[in-house]
């Protein structure tokens, strides 16, 4: 195994916050892929008697149309996740690409670049995914796609930062000197030193990318029934009724959310300390 | 008469500098009007104070950024004004080597890695080979091939300087510019480091421009050397014959400066004062303030590298002959 | 400093160009609101003329260039819907949500402020632990969903907070009231802030903290409250001015799915429902009015960055 990794990988390991939440947050990641094999029921069809609080057949109850709850929210799981990493997939590749060009080459294309990020990072993120949720056709899609472009900006400034501070190094001007050609020098030089920091950073955009989708689905712009997500579930929740009489329709899913996102955030923050070269050793 | 290495005419570098107003602002003269050549198996010092203009030298003879006006010429082709694209099939034949400011090397990469790469690149030898020109590489600059596999920052300061050394080596160069190579580098180092640096260049008829802001280092390995004040040569000679006999004030103060083991005559000393970015009007002789022995006549005219009695290898660019006080 | 401030303002006109230039093309995209008003009741040709009045007929980018000149005329156009002047309809919601970010970043600030601070000199201690872990704790809870534990503990169990609205209904709304109203969604909005902003405040104080000019100060003999008080705090004013420029947009954001929750009658309900019903002219307005806020949030960072910190030179 590769040296600087395992150094990375034993500077990781010595958060033990971040260690708990990496086992927590592979646990449900692996609960959500086989959630075929963990329950017998259908996320989609009735399975028993509606609103049946938790017992040994239902974990979680039933909904009012006698839906499994712990079903579905391990389905939703599926949904939130699968968005939250496609999203941040979308974002990151397209900042780094964005970001390479925009540092490495400067002149128009630099600004060009960043102009488009300082519009896009102009806007409230929520108010220019809602726009944009109003007007597509709500689904997984196009949430992904509206996620997925709207985090960008940050990840483009990132890179960009770091590909203006590499080209002052000397080993970039000892390429150069050597005759090395634009695409070695971006690709193989300094490329693979921005990765510890994206790396880190899209940790908080998937956090984030997670917050969003449930919270627009909750408003009912996102992922629409009868597919669940943890944010349609909540939906249900603003009825007097199922808030005071039925914690079992909404305490879960909003847990689960919280569980990710913090989980996430502190993997995130101890990548952070295991990146930086001026961390203690 | 032989084609010099380099051959650098009325090279200027000037500067911007946003202050002021909107459209206002002034020039910095980085470098200002410098012109020298450097034979083959060479070895050519600049020596000056930090921020004298002598790293914006290197970095326009590297092609790293392009000069205000002036010529650079490479073994008679001229390559400042040469797009990028047709100047990379001559760069491997220049090189330079920079002072270790800990990235030198690239941290993600193995050494083998960063020897091999501009190789394979240029094609310098039998793509099979290039493992035993790696550890031939490595041996000739004092490393074991145990070193193939490490990452940079498992060397010492020297050791880094070795390895920029034979990545500078790989691509076979005529001519290598080393930019303060020794500066970082205790001082028992450095005078390995120069060591190395002289066998090579007998062993390869290499050529160097030797940059530094030490005497000491300046004065062991080069065989020509100027000495640059703001942006200008002030003096330029055989190595032997400025340190003996120094004709400007800048060079007396400079070698006065520097603590000397073996004092042979008690003089009395040339000091300068103030400090090197203190303004000067323009039309006098940059050093009109600092200099002890400045009259009315400096501040009216700026002078040019001229020679000193006799000798036609050796310019100064001062209005009164130094003789007197060498004695 | 003047010339400063006027080529940032000059520098913004092209970003709020941009801004208002993509929402059109995103909402052109989206379609026409004309089939929004489609109905049993209403036939094409008064669909015609509603059309010709709204200057629906004519090509995307000369509706463009007349909205944009009605803009710079300060006529922000008029609401499909309610067919009352955007501006207006602005002016008379812009107040709550003020109030409520207003309220919102003062309290996320008391609380992120001390906390970081604390952490910062207690750090690598078990409080130090402790406050972090509250903190990601705090960023990481969905707003919504705070909100909606919020009502169920305050509001249905203890019956002590109303669940929505700025005041009760039928009666004028005294400051005691709108101050109940405002405690639950304001707090809300203060958690994330706060959640987000003690971690950012306990970095900025320890890099402080770290300058060589504090060690000499804590050398001299100097206890470490007065260190804090007298060295460290003046130079952490800029991390926190920082922190106050980078939460106006999150806050402006915040505040649209916190009102719809807790029906607050601020720009983000008539944000919402605009979206919903494809009221161009409002959302435009609003998208706007969020660009210019933004822009100037971040040129009173830069000023009060420049004010505070005598290195920083224009």
């Amino acid at each position: 195994m590769n040296r600087s990794f395992r150094m990375l990988l034993r500077r990781f390991s010595r958060h033990k916050m971040a260690m708990y939440s990496l086992v927590i947050l592979l646990t449900l990641i692996l609960m959500a892929v086989t959630a075929p094999l963990i329950t017998p029921y259908s996320p989609t069809r009735p399975s028993g008697k509606f609103l049946l609080p938790p017992d040994s057949e239902h974990l979680l109850g039933t909904d009012r149309i006698g839906r499994d709850m712990f079903t579905r929210i391990l389905y939703a799981m599926r949904v939130s996740l699968m968005v939250g990493f496609l999203a941040t997939l979308i974002s990151t590749c397209l900042g780094v690409t964005l970001g390479l060009l925009s540092g490495y080459f400067g002149g128009p294309a630099d600004r060009i670049i960043m102009g488009i990020t300082d519009i896009v990072m102009s806007f409230p993120t929520i108010l220019l995914v809602l726009v944009a949720a109003a007007i597509f056709k709500p689904g997984l899609g196009s949430i992904v796609l509206i996620l997925g472009f709207v985090d960008w900006p940050g990840v483009a400034r990132l890179v960009r930062g770091n590909v203006l501070s590499l080209r002052e190094t000397n080993f970039i001007k000892s390429d150069i000197t050597a005759g090395m050609p634009g695409r070695y020098i971006l690709f193989s030089e300094i490329q693979p030193n921005t990765i510890g920091p994206v790396l880190v950073y899209a940790t908080n955009v998937f956090a984030i990318s997670i917050l969003d989708e449930a919270a627009l689905s909750f408003i009912g712009m996102g992922i629409q029934p009868p597919t669940p997500s943890l944010g349609n579930i909540l939906n249900g929740a603003e009825s007097l009724s199922v808030l005071t009489g039925k914690p079992w329709l909404w305490l879960p899913a909003g847990i689960v959310i919280f569980l990710l996102v913090i989980c996430i955030n502190f993997v995130g923050d101890a990548l952070r300390d295991a990146f930086d070269p001026h961390g203690v050793h | 008469m032989e084609t010099p290495v380099i051959d650098v005419r009325h090279l200027s570098r000037h500067f911007r500098q946003k202050s002021g107003g909107f459209f206002r602002g002034t020039t910095l003269k980085a470098v200002d009007d410098v012109s020298f050549t450097i034979l083959p198996g060479e070895t050519f010092g600049i020596v000056g104070e930090s921020g004298c203009g002598k790293s914006t030298v290197a970095r326009s003879i590297m092609c790293l950024e392009p000069p205000t006006s002036g010529e650079i010429f490479f073994e008679g082709t001229r390559i400042d004004t040469l797009r990028e694209y047709r100047r990379r099939g001559l760069r491997p034949r220049f090189q330079m080597v920079f002072q270790d400011s800990g990235a030198t090397l690239n941290p993600r990469k193995r050494i083998e890695d960063i020897l091999r790469e501009p190789m394979l690149y240029h094609r310098i030898g039998d793509p099979h080979g290039l493992d035993t020109r790696i550890d031939e590489l490595l041996m000739s600059v004092g490393l074991g091939p145990q070193a193939r596999s490490r990452y940079p920052h498992e060397f010492s300061g020297g050791q880094r300087q070795r390895l920029c050394i034979a990545r500078a080596l790989s691509i076979n160069p005529d001519l290598i510019v080393l930019d303060e190579p020794v500066s970082a580098l205790d001082v028992s180092v450095q005078a390995q480091i120069l060591n190395l640096l002289q066998n090579l260049q007998t062993e390869r008829h290499l050529t160097y421009l030797f940059i530094s802001h030490g005497l000491g280092a300046v004065r062991y390995i080069s065989h020509r050397i100027a000495v640059m004040y703001r942006g200008r040569f002030v003096e330029t000679g055989p190595c032997q014959t400025i340190f003996d006999h120094p004709a400007h004030p800048y060079t007396q103060a400079l070698i006065d400066a520097a603590p000397s083991v073996k004092e042979r005559k008690p003089r009395r000393k040339l000091m300068l004062s103030g400090e090197i970015g203190d303004a000067v009007p323009t039309g006098a002789c940059p050093l009109v303030h600092r200099c002890p022995l400045s009259d009315s006549a400096c501040l009216h005219y700026k002078p040019c590298l001229n020679p000193v009695s006799g000798e036609p290898a050796h310019l100064s660019a001062c209005m009164r002959n130094l003789g007197a006080i060498n004695d | 400093m003047i010339k400063y401030i006027l080529k940032k303002l000059l520098l913004a006109v092209p970003i709020l160009l941009g801004i208002t230039l993509i929402d059109y093309l995103i909402m052109s995209i989206a379609g026409n609101p004309l089939d929004m008003m489609v109905g049993p009741r209403v036939t094409r040709e008064s669909l015609a003329i509603r059309a010709e009045i709204l200057g629906l007929d004519q090509p995307l980018w000369l509706q463009y260039i007349s909205w944009l000149g009605q803009v710079i005329s300060g006529n922000l156009g008029y609401s499909y819907k309610s067919h009352l002047s955007v501006a207006e309809l602005i002016g008379t919601h812009i107040g709550p949500t003020l109030l409520l970010t207003g309220t919102a970043l003062l309290l996320g600030m008391l609380i992120a402020v001390p906390l970081g601070i604390y952490s910062a000199v207690h750090r690598y201690e078990k409080r130090d632990y402790v406050l972090i872990g509250f903190s990601f704790g705090a960023s990481s809870i969905p707003g919504f969903f705070l909100s909606l534990l919020l009502i169920y503990f305050f509001t249905v169990r203890l019956g002590l907070l109303p669940s929505g609205g700025m005041y009760t209904p039928g009666t004028g709304g005294s400051v005691s009231d709108i101050a109940r109203h405002l405690i639950m969604p304001s707090l809300v909005l203060a958690v994330s802030i706060a959640g987000n902003n003690v971690r950012y405040i306990r970095s900025a104080v320890l890099e402080i903290l770290d300058m060589d000019y504090l060690r000499t100060a804590r050398a001299k003999g100097i206890g470490p409250a007065l260190v804090i008080r007298k060295h460290a705090l003046r130079n952490a004013l800029l991390p926190i001015i920082t922190v106050i420029g980078m939460e106006i947009p999150v806050l402006f954001g915040g505040s649209i799915i916190v009102e719809q929750i807790f029906s607050w009658p601020g720009l983000g309900l008539i944000t919402m429902n605009a979206i919903i019903g494809r009221d161009y002219p409002v959302i435009m307005g609003v998208c706007l009015l969020s660009g210019v806020v933004v822009l100037c949030a971040n040129l009173l960072t830069d000023i009060l960055y420049a004010l505070a910190d005598p290195t920083i030179k224009y």
